[in-house]
C-alpha cells in the first residue's frame, strides 16, 4: 500500500467499512509508518468535533412565519374553489356587470332608431305602393274589359 | 435515527397525504433543524436559510402527493432542500462575507474577537471557527461532509441527494475530511 492509497482508505478504516484482507493491509501499513497515524486521528477528531457540534435551531418566528403562508395558501385555494373559477363576490360583481350592459344597450339602441327597422318600414312601404299600383292596373283592366263587352254588344 | 419516534418519517407522510395534517406538523418539527443545518452550507447567511427552508416545508405541503414509498423520506426532503437552495443560489449570485453564525443563530464578525472567544468550545474547536473551516473546503466537499456527519445520512442517501455515483461520495467526504482535519489542526498549533 502506497501513501496515496492509504489516505484514500482513511475514512473506510475509521467507519469499519472495510473487508478483513483490507483492513489488515492497512494496519500493516500503519504499523510500518507510525508518523502517519497522527492523520488518522486528525480525522477521526475532525469526525467527532462534527458529530457532536450543536445543531442551529431556526429562529422563534419560524413557525409562526410558515403557519402564516399555509393559511395564506388555504385561503387561496378557497378563493380559487369558488362559482366557474371565480370567487362568490366576483361572480355576483361579474353577473351584474353583464346584466348593466344588456340593459344599457337595450336602452340606447331603440327599435324607432334602429337600421332595421327602418329598413323594414321601407319594405312594407314599397309593398304597399306595390299593392296600390296592382289594384289600379286592374281597374282599368276591368274597365276595358266592360268598354270591350261594350263594343262587342255594340257590334 | 427514527427509532426513538412512534412514528417513522415514512408512515407520518403517508399519513399526511391521508390528510392528517399532524403528521405534517411532526414532519416539521423533526426536520426544521436539520434542514436548517444543511441549507446554511449553501448560504452563509441565516435569514436567507430559513427562507429556503420555509420554502422546502411549503413544497413538502403542497407536494406531498408526489412522494412514493420507494425512497426515504429523508432522501426526498434532502433533495428538494438541496434544489431549492440552488435555484436561490442561481437567482442571488452568492455573496461572500466576513461572517459566521454562533451557534444560537446570530450571524457575528469574524474579526470581532471577543465574540468568538466567548463562544463555546468542544473538542477544543469553537463551533463558529468549525463552520469557518468547513466554508474553506470545496464546496462539493464540503455538502457531502456534512449530510455525512452533520445529517448522519447513510452514503447511499447522499449518492441520491447529490445525484453523484456511491464512489465519488465516497472520495469526496473522505477528502473534506482530510482537508477540515488539517484546518484543525493547524488552527490547535
Amino acid at each position: 500500500m502506497d501513501y496515496n492509497k492509504f489516505e484514500d482508505r482513511i475514512s473506510d478504516w475509521i467507519e469499519n467499512s472495510m473487508d478483513i484482507k483490507e483492513r489488515k493491509e492497512f494496519e500493516k501499513y500503519l504499523a510500518e509508518n507510525p508518523e502517519h497515524k497522527k492523520k488518522v486521528d486528525d480525522v477521526r477528531n475532525a469526525m467527532n468535533v462534527m458529530q457532536t457540534a450543536p445543531s442551529l435551531k431556526t429562529s422563534d418566528s419560524f413557525d409562526k412565519k410558515l403557519q402564516d403562508r399555509i393559511n395564506a395558501l388555504n385561503d387561496n385555494k378557497n378563493v380559487s374553489s369558488g362559482i366557474m373559477g371565480f370567487s362568490r363576490q366576483n361572480f355576483v360583481y361579474l353577473t351584474l356587470s353583464v346584466f348593466c350592459i344588456f340593459m344599457l344597450s337595450a336602452y340606447l339602441i331603440q327599435p324607432s332608431q334602429s337600421n332595421y327597422f327602418i329598413a323594414d318600414e321601407e319594405s312594407v312601404t314599397q309593398e304597399n305602393i306595390s299593392e296600390k299600383e296592382d289594384t289600379e292596373i286592374k281597374d282599368v283592366e276591368l274597365l276595358n274589359d266592360v268598354n270591350g263587352s261594350f263594343v262587342s254588344d255594340k257590334d | 435515527m427514527n427509532d426513538k419516534f412512534k412514528y417513522s418519517d415514512e408512515k407520518l407522510i403517508l399519513r399526511f397525504q391521508e390528510g392528517d395534517i399532524n403528521a405534517y406538523n411532526e414532519l416539521v418539527k423533526r426536520y426544521k433543524d436539520r434542514l436548517l443545518n444543511f441549507v446554511l452550507r449553501y448560504f452563509n447567511n441565516v435569514e436567507q436559510a430559513e427562507d429556503v427552508v420555509q420554502d422546502t416545508l411549503i413544497k413538502l405541503y403542497t407536494h406531498a402527493s408526489y412522494y412514493k414509498n420507494v425512497a426515504k423520506f429523508s432522501t426526498w426532503i434532502f433533495t428538494i432542500a438541496k434544489n431549492n437552495a440552488l435555484t436561490e443560489l442561481r437567482k442571488n449570485k452568492r455573496k461572500k462575507t466576513d461572517s459566521l453564525w454562533t451557534e444560537d443563530g446570530q450571524i457575528i464578525d469574524i474579526n470581532s474577537k471577543e465574540e468568538s472567544l466567548d463562544s463555546k468550545v468542544q473538542n477544543e474547536i469553537a463551533i463558529d471557527q468549525l463552520n469557518k473551516f468547513l466554508d474553506e473546503i470545496p464546496e462539493n466537499f464540503r455538502m457531502a461532509v456534512v449530510l455525512r456527519d452533520f445529517q448522519e445520512l447513510s452514503y447511499e442517501e447522499i449518492s441520491k441527494i447529490l445525484e453523484i455515483p456511491i464512489g465519488t461520495i465516497k472520495s469526496r467526504i473522505n477528502r473534506g475530511r482530510i482537508q477540515l482535519a488539517e484546518k484543525m489542526k493547524h488552527f490547535k498549533e
